[in-house]
């Protein structure tokens, strides 16, 4: 049986007035395809935000391998494994493609010359090789966010969290990213993906989990959190979810 | 379109000629006055690579440099005067004196961003010089005078010639130059540019931002103290109005501009440029009294800035590209 990777446990989060999240516990099995979905305002970046240390946590606890990292700041979170790509693409714009990603790899490699190699990997990996001397801001948005999945994975993480990187992206486009979700997973990458693109996460997560208006409505099997009527209703409306 | 980047850096070459000029100027031109403003090429070169760190590789846009300039210049003077410390070690106590202070003072005001940045780098400059102004242990607005010694290196003093304060100046100035060239292929200098380009993505590779902030500053304020404590000994005195003067912190950050920041080459040509240019003009137009010393500096920065905005290093850039370009 897989083991927890991330445990949220009744996580709250305010801006002033506002609750966006709203006591949010679920857990995450190693090794696992889990996708984060959710109408738009749901809360999901927030949830990535605060796991991540880039917002911190109004109550509640984020364990990631059973250690506490709660409102830990962003640079240690990366460090103990836990990588993210951003909604709003976050590159070095001045800085090539390379240059991108070599930043990462002394993470784990403290020359320049051993940073490169590593980089050279992670952009071959992620299909973005052909851009390496290409001055990052001048990418279009699909190299963009390649280049931040490539950035994300030469830092080595165990757990990769991606914030609708197959948003914009072509049917062939999305089909490409899906594979290298698979891939990783196969590498024993566990990954959390928010995505909108329904017909391009369902058919290849293990389980699903619904927010709306930062309450964890559902959680389940691609299967059972379609026919959740929660869920209908969160997307669809009341009206819907009575007339099924 | 999409951008290919071919580095263009200064071909080793023109580097290693330019230091032979260096080394031979003072020996080929006599002239008393062309030698001061060569010392202050290499002051405002070695201030202008200084802020190049914080300002050009780091994002930290500076406007009030002159806090570190007048801190490094007034510890050096104080430590002489009422120490008798050695000028040579009080120099290097006043660099890490200031880097200390840097670093302390920058942790509140490294977490702003941009322009906010900027405006508390003012304020933090207007504090040093209305405090040192009424610190009567330091001489307030009085500042310290330095006793004539016997002329030696050890004196630090040199009344017959300049020559060995510009190789005083010059040593300085490699040395900062040398500090920026390796930072430039490190992992530091990687981790610096990705701050500046973005902050979050920035920590999301893992970088501690207020460590790395707070390293820039600290590097950057010691070399800017360095080049405060040789204008101690090069004119003897230290007071608030001189060396706390806002313009210095202006003419730093416009000649790391004007000469292209985020690259080693800018700054000194920047000084190259700048500094002549406001030496010669004040000489030639200063004596009329209406400024035109000061319209005609302006204009020459306002039209480059308009013709070439990324600096004298943008000029050279395009220029290189378009020769290897050329059939």
């Amino acid at each position: 049986m897989n083991t927890a990777i991330l445990q949220v446990e009744d996580l709250y989060k305010d801006f002033g007035g506002l609750r966006a999240l709203s006591g949010v516990s679920f857990t995450l099995k190693e090794g696992e395809i889990t996708a984060l979905i959710g109408p738009n305002g749901a809360g999901k970046t927030t949830l990535f935000n605060c796991i991540t240390g880039f917002t911190p946590v109004t109550k509640g606890k984020i364990l990631y391998r059973g250690k506490n990292i709660t409102n830990w700041p962003p640079h240690k979170v990366v460090r103990h494994g836990l990588a993210r790509t951003f909604q709003v693409v976050q590159i070095l714009d001045d800085m090539t493609v390379e240059e991108n990603v070599m930043v990462g790899a002394f993470l784990h490699e403290k020359t320049v010359q051993g940073a490169r190699l590593l980089a050279r990997k992670a952009l071959q990996q992620s299909g973005i090789d052909h851009y390496t001397e290409h001055l990052a801001g001048s990418l279009p948005i699909p190299a963009k966010k390649r280049l931040e999945i490539a950035m994300a994975l030469v830092t080595k993480p165990t757990l990769l969290m991606l914030d609708e990187s197959m948003a914009g992206l072509t049917p062939t486009e999305f089909r490409d990213v899906q594979e290298l979700i698979l891939n990783l997973k196969k590498e024993g990458v566990t990954l959390v993906v928010v995505e909108h693109v329904m017909e391009a996460i369902m058919p290849i997560c293990d389980r699903v989990l619904v927010l709306n208006l930062g309450v964890l409505i559902a959680q389940g099997t691609a299967k059972e959190v379609a026919e959740n009527p929660d869920v209908i209703k969160a997307y669809l409306g009341d009206k819907y979810a009575r007339n099924r | 379109m999409m951008e290919l980047v071919r580095h263009r850096r200064f071909p080793t070459f023109i580097l290693l000629f330019g230091l032979f000029i260096a080394l031979v100027f003072p020996w080929v031109v006599r002239d008393r006055f062309a030698q001061n403003t060569a010392i202050f090429v290499l002051m405002y070169g070695l201030m202008a690579q200084a802020w190049n760190i914080m300002g050009g590789y780091t994002g930290l846009i500076s406007v009030g440099q002159v806090a570190y300039f007048g801190i490094g210049a007034y510890t050096s003077a104080f430590l002489y005067t009422h120490f008798g410390i050695n000028p040579w070690i009080a120099l290097l106590i006043g660099g890490l004196i200031t880097a200390l202070f840097g670093v302390i003072a920058g942790y509140p005001v490294s977490k702003l961003r941009g322009r906010y940045f900027s405006i508390a780098t003012i304020a933090m400059a207007e504090v040093m010089r209305i405090s040192f102004s009424n610190w009567e242990y330091v001489g307030a607005a009085r500042g310290i005078q330095l006793p004539i010694e016997k002329e030696s290196l050890l004196t630090f003093q040199f009344h017959s010639s300049r020559l060995p304060y510009y190789y005083i100046i010059l040593f300085l100035f490699i040395v900062v130059n040398l500090v920026v060239y390796v930072l430039e292929r490190s992992r530091t200098g990687f981790y610096f540019r990705a701050i500046r380009d973005n902050e979050e993505a920035a920590a999301g590779l893992g970088i501690n931002r207020s460590f790395y902030k707070l390293l820039s500053i600290g590097i950057s304020a010691f070399f800017t103290a360095l080049a405060g404590s040789f204008l101690t000994q090069f004119s003897l005195y230290v007071e608030p109005d001189y060396v706390f003067a806002s313009s210095i912190s202006i003419t730093v950050a416009m000649v790391a501009v004007l000469g292209g920041i985020g690259s080693l080459g800018g700054p000194i040509l920047g000084a190259l440029v700048l500094i002549p240019l406001s030496e010669y003009t004040r000489a030639w137009l200063g004596k009329q009294g209406q400024g035109l010393d000061l319209m005609l500096y302006g204009a020459l920065i306002i039209v480059f800035c308009i013709l070439e905005p990324k600096g004298l290093m943008g000029l050279w850039k395009r220029i290189s590209t378009k020769k290897r370009t050329s059939p």
